[in-house]
């Protein structure tokens, strides 16, 4: 069962890994942390569990909870940061403005919600289990683990690979040098809330699928995931994200699998304090990037 | 005006008031606190629902007696801190006689203590029998554990003979708890084993890890107690993980809900439940369910049904209270009192035993296309 219960925390830890890598992107390039992110997160669950209750396909659920949560997070940056960004001192005013943002976004969805838990229909994805290697695995939970790769995938080619995602990285190590360079800061953070968005968007489609519970506060447990695995990977860090949120996703499956379930959140968060003890700035970061103004 | 007429007037005014008192003293104030939103409102909206149109009914029929009566309802959100503010400030209020409500066991072993230290009867739909041990003032619709899962663990030992069960149920609310441990109980009396125990929190959706322990074990049966959603939710996850087709799927008495169903669709087809409401069992259980359909557009589940019972007992016992002496000693004791009222729940007749523990009988249901319909 060890197997199996590694192969449901890798396809879980996938899923965190898209919610972790936009909490990290935008804290890898402004220094802030967008406390909203859950809340956009929950808004593309809705929107796809909306598309789908009123006869739309999923993938084009899919598609639209990406663009609108996209949408919504940039939003998010013109209203809460940007003007903050101008007086410099945006690392605390930022995370209050994102609290705000976050009680806005939610109490929206209560009053449209009803309050309600609600869920994908149950046929909404086929119940297929495929036996390979003696170890059983759904259709949902590969469509999960490759959207997840594929999404991941995605973002590392197009912030390592493509002419924006340079603009990016150089608006991260000095985004005044950048603009003496011809980039504008202000379009580069549009793109990066945007993207950051929309796959906190796609996650919140694949947890609303797996996990069948879409309300108005299903982020903020993965805000706190979010948080915990970007402080492991390394503040900042993309690699250190993604590697951070598969071990995270493994830890909590196998502790559920084989210790007393009160007992679960205790050892995990013990194991991650223990790894950094002996990795202070988590497991790919570096010293800098701890440092909530050490880059300016 | 001299002096002397000054003071005969006020007297009279006085005397005018005072006459007056005890015709305001016979509206007769319920406050009714429910989560009709969250995590209890698969329970809460019907029950406020079956509430409300026993209320019509009885007033329509003069079933309060000489009362008159004011009925006040707030949703907790099913969140404990709030129920516990609501019943704290309708109990500190000297004009509501009585309160209905909560929901959960954990919401009235919250709130309980307050209604007692106050001095006014909560009547609460909470499963648990730790409720009444709080004081006189607390009064329960739902039996017992031991009591209404009876019927559904006979039917599992005695006709389905599965080799063993799996149990899941939820670990921070102690109504749900204590099912767990009295089913389990009754399973082992009749010889099935328990082929595992996991607890969850009722705020937990992510059942990948639990999923794949059940299905590893591949029991027979499977027994899960929690809210009605959040035991649908386990089932769909079991059923995604490989749930085999042919286990028995058991739930407690939120299996009865409308929105277990529809929380589950298929995947919960052939859940067996206790339940103390069918429609059919009786000319009047009948007629209530055609009025409340036509009344809010579905058929009424077992909440509803509690719901309408609860207002009933509370009418009999109203009733019961001559005019201008209702109190909320004389409303503790005349609830108390309830004997062989008459309510559209199992047998169709409500008491309370000497401990203020309800029976109304319970029978086995099932899921089946949809609806609920006898194994």
């Amino acid at each position: 069962m060890i197997a199996q219960q590694l192969l449901n925390g890798i396809v879980v830890g996938g899923v965190y890994a898209l919610f972790a890598l936009g909490f990290n992107l935008v804290f890898g390039i402004q220094r802030i942390l967008n406390l909203a992110h859950g809340a956009v997160f929950m808004a593309g669950a809705f929107t796809a569990w909306y598309t789908v209750v009123n006869g739309g396909p999923l993938w084009l659920g899919f598609l639209l909870a990406m663009a609108l949560s996209g949408c919504l997070s940039v939003l998010i940056e013109l209203v809460c940061f940007r003007r903050l960004r101008r007086t410099g001192d945006e690392e605390f005013g930022a995370i209050i403005s994102s609290i705000g943002a976050s009680l806005v976004i939610m109490t929206i969805a209560q009053r449209i919600s009803g309050t309600r838990i609600v869920r994908f229909p149950f046929d909404t994805f086929p119940i297929q289990i495929y036996q390979v290697a003696g170890l059983r695995i759904s259709l949902l939970q590969l469509f999960m683990a490759a959207a997840a790769f594929a999404l991941v995938v995605v973002m590392a080619w197009f912030v390592y690979r493509t002419p924006w995602g340079r603009r990016i990285r150089a608006v991260t190590e000095n985004a005044r040098a950048a603009m003496l360079t011809g980039v504008n800061p202000n379009a580069v953070y549009r793109q990066t809330y945007f993207m950051a968005g929309a796959l906190a968007g796609a996650a919140g489609v694949l947890v609303g699928l797996a996990f069948n519970s879409i309300h108005y506060m299903m982020g903020e447990p993965y805000l706190l995931f979010g948080f915990v695995i970007i402080i492991l990977g390394g503040l900042g860090s993309i690699p250190g994200a993604l590697l951070a949120a598969l071990l995270f996703g493994m830890m909590q499956t196998l502790t559920i699998a084989f210790l007393p379930t009160g007992l679960t959140n205790a050892v995990i968060f013990l194991g991650l304090f223990l790894i950094l003890l002996l990795r202070p700035h988590g497991l790919l970061g570096r010293e800098e990037a701890g440092q909530l103004r050490g880059r300016r | 005006m001299n002096l002397r007429l000054k003071l005969m007037a006020a007297a009279a005014a006085l005397a005018m008031a005072a006459a007056g008192a005890p015709a305001r003293a016979e509206t007769v104030r319920i406050a009714v606190v429910l989560g009709t939103t969250g995590a209890y409102a698969f329970v809460g909206v019907p029950l406020w629902n079956g509430l409300r149109m026993a209320h019509d009914e009885l007033v329509a029929a003069g079933g309060y007696g000489p009362h008159a009566i004011e009925m006040t309802f707030e949703d907790n959100r099913s969140e404990r801190a709030e129920a516990l503010s609501l019943v704290t400030r309708f109990a500190r209020n000297p004009d509501v006689h009585m309160i209905v409500g909560p929901i959960a066991t954990s919401e009235a072993l919250a709130t309980g203590p307050v209604a007692n230290e106050n001095g006014v009867v909560m009547f609460t739909t909470a499963t648990s029998p730790a409720v009444l041990e709080i004081g006189p003032w607390l009064f329960k619709s739902t039996e017992t554990a031991d009591a209404y899962l009876a019927p559904v663990a006979r039917h599992i030992t005695g006709v389905l003979k599965p080799a063993s069960c799996y149990i899941v149920g939820i670990r921070d609310n102690e109504g749900y708890v204590r099912q767990a441990q009295v089913f389990k109980g009754l399973l082992e009396a009749g010889g099935v084993a328990i082929s595992g125990e996991e607890s969850i929190l009722s705020t937990d959706s992510d059942f990948t890890a639990l999923s794949t322990k059940i299905v590893s074990a591949n029991p027979p049966c499977l027994f899960v107690t929690a809210p009605s959603e959040t035991a649908a939710n386990v089932i769909i996850q079991a059923r995604q993980a490989g749930l085999a087709p042919d286990t028995i799927l058991v739930g407690d008495s939120g299996a009865g809900s409308q929105s277990f169903i529809n929380a589950g669709g298929r995947a919960v087809e052939g859940t067996l439940f206790p339940a103390s409401f069918v429609a059919d069992a009786s000319p009047e259980a009948r007629a209530f369910a055609d009025a409340y359909a036509a009344r809010f557009g579905g058929p009424p589940d077992l909440w509803a049904a509690t719901g309408h019972s609860m207002m009933r007992v509370i009418a009999h016992a109203l009733a019961s209270i001559p005019e201008g002496q209702v109190t909320r000693a004389a409303i503790r004791d005349a609830m108390a009192a309830t004997r062989d009222v008459p309510v559209v729940l199992g047998s169709g007749r409500m008491s309370f035993d000497e401990n203020r523990v309800p029976h109304v009988g319970g029978i086995v249901m099932q899921i089946r296309d949809g609806g609920w319909a006898m194994p």
